[in-house]
Formats: C-alpha cells, structure tokens, sequence
C-alpha cells in the first residue's frame, strides 16, 4: 500500500516538476552556449554573454521555488481540500499516506540538488577537454590531501543536510496540518506557524549547541590567513573546521532534531487521524 | 445481523453535540434515507461512518468492526463535491481504484462509462460538474461494497440525470449491501427507500419503514418531512 | 394504466394493482415469464424490496409462481385471470355508479349515460 501510494504522489508531482526540471537542463545548456559565443566586444550582441549567466541563475531559482510550491501544495491538497475526502477514505494507515508524501518530497528535494550541480557543472566545465582533466586531477589532489578526519567531516556535513531536510519537509507538514484546524485563512496561519517552527527549533538548536560546545570544546579555531589559496582552505578544512563538524555538537544537533521530527510527525498524525478538517 | 450498529453516538464540535447520543441500526439489504435540515448532522454522521471523523464518545460498529481500515475497506463513500484531482485522466483514477480497493470492478466501471459517453482518455479538469459527478458515483458504484454512504447524491442535477443516478442505486441493489443517503430531496428519493431516518440537531426525530408510514398516515414522507419540520420550528 | 406510483399510498400496493392489470390485460401472457425484481425496480423508480413484496403478494394471490431461480412466472389459471378481470371491472363500475348517483343519476339513468357515451367514442 505505501508503495502504491508513493507511486500516486510521484505520479501527481511529476506532471508539474519534471518539464520545468527538463527545461531547466535545456535552460541551462542554451545558457552556456550564449556565454561561450565568441561576440565581437562592445558590439549590439554582447549583452548575450552575460544574459546567460543571469537566465541560468533565474531558472535554477524557478526549479527551487517550483519544487517547494509543489511539495506544499500536494500535502495542503490531499488534507485539507476535497481531495483529502479520496485519500482518507481509503483503506491505508494514515501514517503511510504521511511517509509517502514525505518521501516523493524528499526524493525531489535530492532531485534539485544533483539537478543543480548538474547544472552549475554545465555552466563551468571548459570546453577543452584537457583543461577538463586537469582540473579532475586538481579536485583528485584536494580529496587526496583530506584527512581522515576531514573526509570524516564531509560525511556528517551530508548527514547534517539530509537530517535538515528531513527536518524542513517535515516542519512545512506540521505547519500546514497545524493551519488545517482552522477553518479560514489557512495559507497565513500555515505560513505562520512554519515560520514560528523555524524560530523555535532554530533557537533551541543553537542553544543546544551553545551548551554542549561548553561542555565539550572542540578545539581551537584559527583565524585564516590573508592570502588564502585552495590548498589552504583545504588545510583549514582538515584542521579547524573538521573537528569542530565532527564534535560531539553536531551528534547532539541530530539527536536534537530527530526529536523535533518524531514530535513533529506524531503532531501530523494526530491531526489527521483524529481532527481531519476538509473544507 | 446488522452491517451498521450505531449506539450512544455523540460527536462534539467545541462545546456544541453536532450528534447527540444517537443510535440506530440498518440491516443488509436496505436503501435508508438520512433527511434533516442544513445543520442536522446528517454530513457529519456520513462522515463518521466513512472515517473521516471520529466521534467523541459511542459505538459504530460496521459489519462488527470499528471503523478502520477494514471498514473503509467495505465502505464506499460518495461525497457532494466530486474528489478528484485535476492532473487525473479518466484511466488513471479508474487505476487508483483498482489499486487500493480490491473489491473494484474495472468491467462495471468500463460499461457504465460507456453509456455515459464518458472516454478513458478524458481529463478531469475539463469535465462539466455533471459529468464529475457522474464519474465519481461510477467509481463509487463499481465497488461491491457492504455499505454505500451517498451524500447528496442528487443536489443540484438535472432530472434526466438523477433518474440516471436512482435508477443505478436500485440497480446497484444486492442483499448483501447497504446505501445510505442523504438528501433534501426528498420527493424525487422516497420511492427508492426501504426506510427513512429525520435527524434534527444531532437527534433522530423519527426511524421508520417508508411503506408503514404511508400506510399508517396516508402521507408521502415528503409531506411528513414537512410536518415534522414546521413543527420543531425549523426552515427547510 | 401507467406506472404513475403515488408517494401518498403504500407503493407495494400500487405496484400490485400494476402488475396485476398488465396480466389481466393480456400485457403478461398467461404461463409467461415477468422481469426479474430488479429489473422492475429499477424501470419503475423504486425500491426493490417493495417491488420484491408486491411480487409476493401477488404470489399469494395465485396470480404469479416462482420457479426457483429462473424468475417469476404468470399463472396457466385462466380462470383466475378471468375473476380478477372481471372484479376490476365490476369495481370500476361501481366506482361509475357511485359518482353518477352522486351527480343524482338513478341506476337507469347511468345505463343510459354509458349508451351515450359510447356513442361519444
């Protein structure tokens, strides 16, 4: 039954989102050839180079805001308008109909990552296909000269997204689920409570963080140097920045957020299983 | 045994009973009538039987379950708006049915489209109401359901098309199922009843065979309804 | 006579009456098989339960028999279909009668009335 009903949703969420996320490789390579036109300087055409740059830019925003209006719009949709009377009349568990919203969300939210560093790839891979892998050997060095507690940070640097993420949907849910109890003016009270979830959860996390960095420092944080060139960053990354990602912090900031998650979800939950208010 | 046991139903809204302490029971086999003015409880009592709500205090059991998924399992659930989403063609919510209710018949639903003139390929988003109406109660029909929940099946339709709508009802009809509707209108639905219920303010006023009450008060239920209606005051 | 169902009067009766003057009338022949009661039902608008008592009734009254289940059936007795036939008619005659004398026509009046009338024709 989640299976089904994760297929339904990304059935409903691919009408909209996979023209704009195929337009915007299109976009993007028409973007990149309008940069790479050799146009004499200060002639009428010339506008078209930086053109690309700026259209590029304003389509990677479009498939950013095109994909959060439709994860809100799917969820708001399937429980608090008639739509809602379909889904929760069928014979699932609600929790299902929760994860799989929850999971074709998360799925585009990856989708326009990987979509963007497609995109920005495009944008700025040379054209001469030796410079190419020079500068693949280049990034070789840099991962190479990591340490093992600097690829150890990259690692919790991802966890840190994906929890946030988690985190993200999950709060535009209970916003949203929260709205729905009301019988007027949902998009503002939803807007409301999700910006009032960001604040708390914001505030106490760095609280939390605050406090545990005191009980368990993480060590010392120089302060960069004038000229910085990539291997410093690089260096930095290993030596300053790495332990502070890896610390202890971090872990508690997870456990901290999981937490606001589960409390989240069983808030959705409840609504919809028990206060269900389709207007 | 009866498919539907209501008992000591109450089912608050802040601190008004919309149902207030209602019980009754429908056996396999009937077309019950659930009339009452706007606000009686009628929608709210469909949706509690459908799932949608939960009371706040009483039984309904259906088929001797509680409501759950067993139950909307067996329970087919017509609303008054159609319940589609836009981005659906006519296939892909026939597949959806399919899909979650095993007891959905493809075949039905094909026959009864065709003679609706309504085409597999057709989207919903430019459907007349009419016919969105006419798909839902298609899809809701196509279901060998225990108990058929129809809420105002026929409000705002053309005549040719609720006798479409009757006419499916009593052909729909098995021994082993159940149809409850709500209505206001009353005089076109009453001769498709076994039994009718008034509801006012959360309260049954009245629970009885069609046929008797015709017999004992010489009267359509129409004119009871009425009756009944101007008596408690109320504007119908 | 048309299925014009009252909802003021108990509708298995109704439906009786119907049925009941389709087989005297020759529209149901003798020994003939009828629709089923859904069928019925739903080509009349009603509620097939009550379609289904009215068929008993009619059972009752020796007019139809059931054959397990290959439906209903009109009875062979021609006899019967006859009386019924001809009870109808005397009780719309007397229906006749009871409204001519109520305009003060007198029994011979009435015969004549009915002359006339046919003359009408």
């Amino acid at each position: 039954m989640l299976g089904r009903l994760f297929k339904y949703e990304l059935k409903a969420t691919s009408k909209v989102l996979v023209p704009i996320y195929i337009a915007f490789i299109a976009i993007t390579i028409i973007s990149r050839v309008s940069i790479d036109l050799q146009v004499d300087e200060g002639s009428l055409w010339s506008f078209i180079n930086g053109m690309g740059l700026f259209v590029f830019i304003i389509s990677a925003i479009t498939m950013f805001v095109a994909t959060a209006i439709v994860i809100i719009w799917r969820f708001y949709r399937n429980t608090s308008s008639d739509e809602g009377y379909l889904l929760f009349t069928l014979p699932v568990k609600v929790d299902y109909i929760i994860i799989s919203e929850f999971l074709c969300a998360f799925i585009w939210g990856f989708l326009m990552s990987v979509f963007t560093v497609l995109g920005i790839f495009l944008m700025i891979f040379n054209r001469n296909i030796d410079d190419n892998i020079i500068n693949f050997s280049y990034f070789g060095n840099i991962l190479s000269s990591l340490t093992a507690d600097g690829i150890k940070a990259i690692f919790y640097l991802f966890l840190d997204i994906l929890i946030s993420t988690f985190q993200e949907i999950m709060s535009i849910y209970c916003a949203i689920s929260l709205a729905s109890l009301f019988n007027k003016h949902r998009l503002i009270f939803s807007a409301t409570f999700y910006i009032g979830l960001l604040i708390v959860v914001n505030a106490f996390s760095i609280l939390i963080m605050n406090i545990v960095e005191k009980i368990f420092p993480s060590g010392v944080y120089n302060a960069y140097s004038e000229d910085i060139s990539f291997s410093d960053i690089v260096t930095s990354w290993n030596t300053d920045v790495a332990p502070i990602i890896n610390s202890v912090v971090s872990i508690v900031d997870w456990v901290f957020l999981l937490v606001v998650i589960s409390i989240e979800y069983i808030i959705i939950r409840k609504i919809l299983s028990k206060n269900l208010n389709i207007c | 045994m009866p498919i539907l046991e209501i008992k000591n139903l109450i089912k608050k809204y802040h601190t008004k009973n919309v149902i207030d302490n209602i019980s009754l029971n429908v056996d396999s086999g009937k077309i019950v009538g659930l009339l009452g003015p706007n606000g009686s409880g009628k929608t709210t009592l469909i949706k509690l039987l459908a799932g949608l709500l939960t009371a706040t205090s009483g039984d309904i059991l259906i088929d001797n379950k509680e409501i759950g998924i067993e139950t909307k399992a067996i329970v087919s659930f017509l609303p008054d708006r159609p319940y589609f989403a836009n981005w659906m063609k006519v296939h892909d919510i026939l597949a959806f049915f399919a899909d979650f209710y095993r007891d959905f018949s493809m075949k039905k639903a094909m026959e009864m489209l065709k003679l609706l003139n309504i085409g597999v390929n057709d989207r919903i988003k430019t459907m007349s109401k009419g016919t969105k109406e006419k798909l839902n109660l298609v899809l809701v029909m196509s279901r060998a359901a225990r108990l058929y929940l129809l809420d105002e099946p026929i409000a705002g339709v053309d005549p040719a098309a609720r006798d479409y709508i009757l006419r499916t009802i009593i052909s729909n009809y098995s021994e082993d199922s159940s149809v409850i509707i709500t209505t206001h209108h009353i005089a076109d639905v009453e001769k498709i009843l076994d039994d009718v219920i008034f509801l006012n303010e959360g309260k049954i006023e009245l629970n009885s065979a069609v046929e008797d009450l015709r017999e004992e008060r010489g009267k359509s239920v129409d004119e009871i309804f009425r009756e009944t209606y101007i008596c408690l005051g109320g504007i119908i | 006579m048309d299925w014009e169902i009252k909802s003021d009067r108990p509708v298995y009766l109704q439906l009786m009456e119907k049925i009941q003057f389709d087989v005297v009338s020759g529209i149901y022949k003798p020994g003939g098989n009828i629709p089923s009661v859904r069928e019925l039902a739903a080509q009349v608008g009603v509620n097939p339960n009550t379609m289904q008592k009215a068929l008993v009734e009619l059972e009752k009254k020796g007019l139809l028999y059931a054959k397990g289940t290959s439906g209903r059936f009109v009875t062979d007795n021609i006899k019967l279909i006859q009386e019924i036939r001809e009870d109808i008619a005397r009780s719309n005659a007397r229906l006749y009668l009871e409204n001519v004398n109520n305009l003060g026509y007198s029994f011979n009046e009435a015969v004549e009335l009915l002359k006339k009338a046919m003359e009408d024709e």
